[in-house]
Parts: structure tokens; sequence; C-alpha cells
């Protein structure tokens, strides 16, 4: 019987990870925006905001970060 | 002397809908909260939409990568000019900036505040704890570690319309929260 390395086997797991993960973080906060929504109560987003709109550098260094993240993954054919 | 008029502050405010009785209302009479189907409206839609559109997002990718074997490519080579997705996901957030000028209340300040900012303290701890691993696996250059953009990048290398949707809902998101127009109406 042919059993894969170890290592392809964690690294085959931790892709899985990362596919299944992202979408899965955006389904946890979609779904806490609108419990919040419903409870009306302030939602991630809007709190977000407030600190963005009191902390504008640090907002634009993590809209920066985010945006180099993204140069990073999508500058490719 | 003539004196300046301003406008009222409060005229300026668009009207935003309450779901209880005023704070300073001296009726003496207790809030009375709205019945829950009165708080499905129109502010709804988006949320929702968005909840739907990323539940199918997390499904297909379990269907796709659940039982995934393939290996990835050994090394990607980068473009030599701004590609169609980058300037998608930028204009997501720029799109996502836009709809984040919309009023909306005030509602607990402090309470929210140290929330937010403890939840953005471990926010960039995990993004510090993941940049040093990113870091080691770039140094490294070795199949025995890999940085995690390798593996996003595979991710898209195999289903790269996909992907640059997550990231769409990403950008629309982060522009939502991050960029906060001037002059929108905060309460």
């Amino acid at each position: 019987m042919v059993v894969a390395p170890a290592r392809r086997v964690f690294a085959v797991n931790v892709l899985v990870l990362v596919a299944i993960g992202g979408p899965l973080l955006i389904v946890v906060v979609a779904v806490f925006d609108v419990w919040c929504l419903f409870q009306d109560r302030l939602t991630p987003g809007q709190a977000i905001q407030f600190w963005s709109r009191d902390h504008p550098f640090l907002g634009a260094m993590l809209a920066a970060f985010i945006g180099a993240f993204a140069a990073h993954i999508f500058w490719h054919t | 002397m003539t004196e300046t008029s301003f406008p009222e502050p409060a005229a300026k405010v668009p009207a935003i809908e309450q779901n209880t009785a005023a704070p300073n209302d001296d009726s003496g009479q207790a809030p009375v909260p709205k019945p829950a189907t009165s708080r499905f409206g129109p502010r709804m839609a988006a949320p929702i939409a968005v909840l739907l559109l990323s539940v199918g997002l997390l499904v297909a990718s379990v269907a796709r990568f659940n039982a995934f074997s393939a290996g990835c490519p050994s090394s990607f080579t980068p473009d030599g000019w701004v590609t169609g997705g980058f300037t998608s996901v930028v204009g997501a957030f720029l799109l996502g900036g836009l709809l984040g000028s919309f009023p909306h209340k005030r509602a607990g300040r402090e309470v929210a505040s140290l929330t937010t900012q403890v939840g953005l303290t471990a926010l960039v701890l995990i993004l510090t704890v993941a940049w040093w691993y990113e870091t080691r696996a770039v140094a490294a250059n070795s199949s025995d570690i890999l940085p995690i953009t390798h593996f996003v990048m595979c991710i898209k290398h195999y289903e790269n319309d996909w992907t640059l949707l997550v990231f769409i809902l990403a950008g629309l998101l982060a522009g939502r929260w991050l960029w906060h127009r001037p002059g929108a109406y905060l309460q």
C-alpha cells in the first residue's frame, strides 16, 4: 500500500484549511452582522468605522496592509 | 456686530430609525421594543445578501477542496503589469468606502470602542505571528516550510474566479469599515 508522505499530507491539510477558512471567516462576520442588526446593536463594521474615524492613520495603515496582501496574491498571471 | 447663525446640528442629521423610545423621553414609561417582524427592512437587504453569498462560497469551497489531492506549482510568475484581479479588489475596496458613508446611529459607544480596541489589537497580534511565519518561510526557501501566501496562490491557481470573488467580498467589507469619507453623519 502506497502511503503519502507526512509532509505532503500536512501541506494538503493546510491548503484545505486556507481554502475553507477564508469563506468561513466571511460567513462568521456576515452572521454576526445580521444578528447585531436584528438585535439593534452596533455591528462590528460600525464599531470599526468609529475607530477608523478616530484613528485615520492607523486605519490607513491597515487598509494599506490589505492592499499589499491583495497585490501580492493577484499580481500573477 | 452681527452674530453668525449656524443651522442646528440635529437638523442636518438624517432621520434614523429607532428601535426603542428616545433616551431622553421623560414620560416615565419604559421603552417599548418593536416587534421582531418590523426589524426586517431595507437596511437588512445588503447584509443578508452578503450572508447568502458567503454561505454559497463556503459550500463551494468545501465541495471543491475537501478531497483535494493535486499538488501546487513550484513557483508563481509575477505579472509585469497591473492585473485585472488586483484592480477588481481595489475597486471593491473603493466601492465599500462609498457604501460606508451611509448614516448610522451611535449606541453604547464606550463599550464598543473598548471591544473594538481589544479586537483590533488581537487582529494585529495574529497578523504579526502570521507575518513572522511568512518571513521565516520565505527566507528558508525550502519545501519543508511553505509560506501561507503560497497556499493562497495555489488555491487561486486552481480556482481563480472563486478566489477573486472571496477577495472582492473582503475588499468591500474592508472598504466599508476602514474608509470613512468626510462629511458622513455619525450619530
